[in-house]
């Protein structure tokens, strides 16, 4: 699964630091969704389209057989 | 830091200065066994009671409030969770392999005659290890797929 967490992330000027502060998850997680290393829960995917104002098909692309 | 732990500092030194005393004047067969927990009570009275004075300065305070948060952040982090579930099921799956592989070493040198009881005493166990871990695996696995 793609996403642009790290686009959303740059373009509002936050900090990975600041961003997994917010969402009460590690650093190390907020760098694992952003490479797509790995993909996150349904409750921290809508904490992420709440925190960017978006919806969840907003932030992550589902490619069929990924 | 929480009162709680000076508490837990000074309970860990008391019983370690009782098992040191328990050790050091009573006349008893099991000394050994005391000294040991000599040195955990008082070991851990200790360490615990420096930290607890190492972040009673206000400087350190808001360093230690940012620890625990760090380390509340890490026990709920989704990915830090799914990690520890790997690390546990590949500690699981290499620690069953190296049993099983104890049980054929061990079952060589006992049919050769080396260490004949030794072998056949640690071929016993492991497998009954084996055989622990395995049921224990099922059982946990019922369980947890009933609540779920």
């Amino acid at each position: 699964m793609k996403n642009n967490l790290e686009q959303l992330r740059k373009q509002r000027g936050i900090k990975q630091e600041e961003l997994a502060a917010v969402l009460r998850v590690s650093r190390q997680t907020i760098g694992s969704l952003e490479n797509g290393r790995y993909n996150p829960s349904i409750l921290l995917a809508f904490k992420l389209a709440r925190y960017f104002g978006l919806t969840i098909e907003d932030i992550f692309i589902y490619e069929e057989g990924s | 830091m929480k009162k709680n732990v000076l508490f837990m500092g000074l309970a860990q030194l008391f019983f370690g200065l009782l098992f040191c005393a328990a050790a050091t004047f009573g006349d008893l067969p099991y000394k050994g066994f005391l000294w040991g927990l000599t040195g955990a009570g008082l070991g851990c009275g200790i360490v615990t009671l420096f930290s607890y004075w190492y972040y009673q300065n206000p400087e350190r305070a808001q360093l230690y409030e940012k620890r625990l948060e760090t380390h509340r952040i890490l026990l709920q982090d989704e990915r830090h969770i799914m990690l520890r579930d790997r690390a546990c099921y590949i500690s699981f799956c290499a620690l069953l392999l190296a049993e099983g592989l104890f049980v054929v070493i061990f079952s060589l040198l006992a049919t050769f005659g080396i260490f004949m009881e030794f072998s056949r005493t640690v071929v016993v166990l492991l497998s009954l290890l084996i055989l622990l871990h395995l049921l224990f695996n099922l059982i946990v696995f019922h369980w947890l797929s009933r609540r779920l």
